[in-house]
């Protein structure tokens, strides 16, 4: 029973992927479990193994488009000969075609099967054998030749007795290349029937081989008579080619072969052809393909690592040699280099702070922030904690751990930015507006709801909580859009029930702020975000040393809930809408 | 199967030869194939090495063979999906030999799985990272940090993803890296502004594997060996 090679699904949202080449070639008997192909998508390469013992027969080339569920070849049983198929996919198998607006203005071989021999004229052959017998490999090309009857069309020329071959450039381009049929002994590629190829005019230049002893056993050619570039040479073959009656000639495709070609015998059309022994007499067993050595051991105990890790193996090159002088003699790319090292971190070309205009008012704390190894004050930090990091012994951890697979954990981000901006803004909230309490914290408020608008949660709900004026600041923020930042004020001075639901928690313990501790998750809470206090602290501001207040951000999520991707970006994009308050309230 | 039956051994190897660690996947996924052995995660930092996917034999270079011979960067040709890339110390490089019939995972799911990997480590240090339609692996606002190659063999995965985390990015400009003629590659301390640590790296990749693809994790420390060379 014949097996199909069926292309599998090679890559998210990604189709179509790239037949790269096959392990044995065609007619190898092939057991259960041999690699027989490799399929390429989204830089995954996927091997493909015989689903049975058989022998293999390609469906396409190397090199040509995959999609999900097409067959590329076949296992065919001994003495089962390919059908061919319903489900054709001409586009998959005529990729030059595909791309060749010329080549797609002609009639496309429509309801062609894989074969697509309804391109040609069908000439079954009147003696059809009765039975398949079981057959040996090198019996296996006859035996296709002997059911032309049961193939629907004319694979073997257009005429019955005829001997065509069929190739595309595709094919073509991979002889030029890695022939992937392997070579006969005399070291030459070996031809087979495959994929017969519909007119396409003048585009075999670039493709036609050039060892014309390839052609020994050439006749007649259907697609010669459609070519309008290649002018006739002196005739090589037996006459009997020209006399064609179909108007087909190999003459024009022979005069581009490099080598004389050797005549061979005049069989005429009413001669059987002969037996194509050269197929696969001596069809060699190994890959096509390099692959690499096999394990010298092939038996494997776990721990067998331990024999690879040897010391002396893992040391090489020695340490010292490493990492090795750079060359100097060749500028391989002086631009480049240059524009790397401009692009080059901070804190690698930049050796501290300047030294500040006043060193005698500052003396005792610069020597602080010298020692820092880069001015990591403004920088995100984050780190791995243990599940349920909760210094307060506040959240139970319990309960998630048993609800979910895997153990919940909370992680957490901590930045540091300058809150200048949002101290003269808060100043003149006081002020100007008379907006009670601390509306700096308003403010970060505001700008989580901002980053949870723009995060597509527009229902997500803050709770901004207080606890030095609870009746006065516990409020909840709703995120729903874009709002104007006088109402989002106004919804923040607003009372509102304790123990309404939300979605996150934002913190501001006051005066004490939350600038090291990490902020607890509830169970089934996605993330909360912690503001300490605005501290004055030293700082460096545009490469300078100064005090300024800074606010710390800490936000401890639920990888369970919350992808670590998204938490990173709220946390920057709060942070940019505090460190822009301005632009917040202009919103 | 359920993922809590998802199990894996995680090797830290520390700095190895490229050839080496390929020569001990061969043998682990040859090992899955045949039904023996256990999935595993094998994590390592190479020695400058330049690595050729299946399909694109021939090596890129945008430099004379002789100054990356002379800079002793190897050329391997490998079986894995996608194009030349390099390795070598500074970059974090997960080898999964996973048998995804048995984890219930598809390709699609694996590749993916480990892109959400490493754009969760990347937001441990505050990095937003993600997808991008230039290729696969983890981009960082147009610049590649992560790099994903594999070859899946019987439903056994080889190979894996890079991780650029303090890499010679010079090393780089050596080569078209993936094939891509205009892509800019980043690290992870570049893009932190800070020296980040790679035993950090290491700590929350591994962290973040188990918790993406819900595996339990046996962790193995082989640095020693290597030390005590």
């Amino acid at each position: 029973m014949a097996n199909d090679l069926l292309v599998p699904i090679l890559g998210p949202g990604r189709g179509e992927g790239t037949l790269i080449g096959w392990y044995h070639e065609d007619g190898d008997e092939v057991r259960a479990g041999d690699l027989v192909c490799c399929f390429e998508a989204g830089n995954v390469a996927v091997d493909i193994e015989a689903p049975g013992d058989g022998f293999l027969w390609h469906e396409a080339a190397a090199g040509m488009p995959a999609r999900w569920g097409e067959a590329v070849g076949v296992i065919l049983a001994p003495g089962e000969v390919p059908t061919p198929r319903d489900d054709a996919a001409p586009v998959a198998l005529y990729p030059a075609q595909a791309h060749d607006p010329e080549a797609a203005s002609e009639p496309p071989p429509a309801a062609a099967p894989h074969y697509a021999f309804e391109a040609y004229e069908v000439h079954p052959v009147e003696d059809e054998p009765e039975a398949a017998a079981p057959v040996s490999p090198t019996e296996l090309p006859l035996l296709r030749r002997t059911h032309t009857a049961e193939e629907p069309a004319a694979l073997w020329g257009s005429a019955p007795g005829d001997q065509t071959e069929f190739d595309s450039p595709l094919l073509w381009r991979s002889a030029s290349e890695a022939w992937p049929w392997g070579r006969d002994d005399d070291g030459q590629p070996r031809r087979r029937r495959l994929l017969p190829l519909g007119p396409t005019a003048g585009s075999h230049d670039d493709d036609a081989p050039t060892a014309a002893s390839s052609y020994d056993d050439w006749e007649d050619d259907p697609r010669a008579a459609v070519s309008d570039e290649w002018e006739p040479a002196t005739p090589t073959r037996d006459e009997g080619d020209e006399d064609d009656a179909a108007g087909n000639t190999t003459a024009g495709w022979l005069a581009n072969a490099e080598a004389p070609v050797t005549p061979t015998e005049d069989r005429g059309h009413d001669a059987p052809p002969p037996p194509m022994s050269w197929e696969f007499t001596a069809a060699p067993a190994a890959s096509t393909w390099s692959e690499p050595a096999p394990a010298p051991e092939p038996v494997f105990e776990e721990g067998d690592w331990a024999v690879v890790a040897e010391p002396a193996e893992w040391d090489t090159p020695a340490p010292e040699a490493w990492p090795p002088a750079p060359a100097t003699a060749f500028a391989w790319d002086a631009p480049a280099a240059d524009s790397l090292a401009a692009s080059a971190p901070a804190w690698v070309a930049d050796p501290g702070p300047a030294a500040p205009d006043e060193p005698g008012e500052w003396t005792g704390e610069l020597e602080t922030i010298d020692d820092e190894p880069e001015p990591a004050v403004f920088e995100m930090r984050g780190d791995v904690v243990e599940p349920w990091d909760d210094p307060a012994g506040n959240v139970d951890p319990a309960p998630l751990a048993a609800a979910l697979p895997v153990r919940p954990a909370a992680l957490w981000l901590r930045t540091e930015l300058p809150a200048a901006g949002l101290a003269e803004v808060e100043h003149r909230l006081g002020t100007e507006w008379g907006a009670p309490g601390p509306s700096a914290a308003v403010l970060v408020a505001a700008a989580i709801a901002r980053a949870l608008a723009e995060s597509g949660t527009p229902g997500a709900d803050i709770l901004l909580d207080t606890p030095g004026r609870p009746e006065t600041h516990r409020a909840i923020l709703r995120a729903a859009g874009e709002r104007p930042m006088r109402e989002l004020v106004d919804d923040a001075t607003s009372r509102c029930p304790h123990d309404a639901l939300f979605d996150c928690a934002f913190t501001d313990f006051g005066p004490a702020g939350i600038d090291e501790g990490i902020p607890p998750l509830g169970e089934g809470q996605g993330f909360a975000l912690a503001a300490g206090a605005l501290r004055d602290t030293f700082a460096l501001v545009a490469g300078r040393a100064t005090l300024a207040p800074v606010l710390t951000l800490t936000l401890s999520y639920d990888p369970a809930l919350v992808s670590p991707g998204d938490a990173a970006w709220f946390l920057a994009r709060v942070r940019a809408l505090c460190e822009a308050p301005h632009a917040l309230l202009a919103a | 199967m359920s993922a809590a039956n998802r199990t894996i051994k995680v090797y830290e190897l520390g700095q190895t030869r490229y050839r080496d660690v390929h020569l001990l996947q061969q043998r682990l996924q040859e090992q899955r194939r045949e039904g023996a052995g256990v999935d595993s995660l094998l994590i390592t930092e190479h020695v400058p090495v330049f690595t050729l996917g299946r399909a694109h034999p021939e090596p890129k270079l945008r430099v004379p063979e002789s100054l990356v011979e002379s800079q002793h960067i190897e050329i391997v040709q490998t079986e894995r999906g996608g194009d030349i890339t390099y390795h070598g110390p500074g970059q974090l490089v997960a080898y999964g030999i996973v048998d995804l019939r048995g984890w219930d995972c598809s390709v699609v799911d694996f590749v993916a799985g480990l892109e959400e990997t490493a754009v969760s480590v990347l937001a441990d240090w505050g990095i937003v990272g993600g997808r991008s339609e230039m290729g696969r692996g983890v981009w960082v606002e147009g610049r590649k940090i992560a790099s994903i190659g594999l070859n899946v063999r019987g439903g056994v995965t080889m190979h894996g993803i890079a991780l650029n985390v303090d890499p010679n990015m010079e090393h780089f400009q050596y080569i078209t890296p993936c094939g891509l003629d205009d892509v800019v590659m980043t690290s992870l301390s570049y893009e932190a502004h800070k020296p980040v640590p790679m035993p950090q790296v290491i700590e929350s990749f591994t962290y973040h594997f188990r918790r993406v693809f819900e595996c339990q994790a046996e962790e193995v420390q082989l640095t020693p060996h290597r030390a005590a060379s």
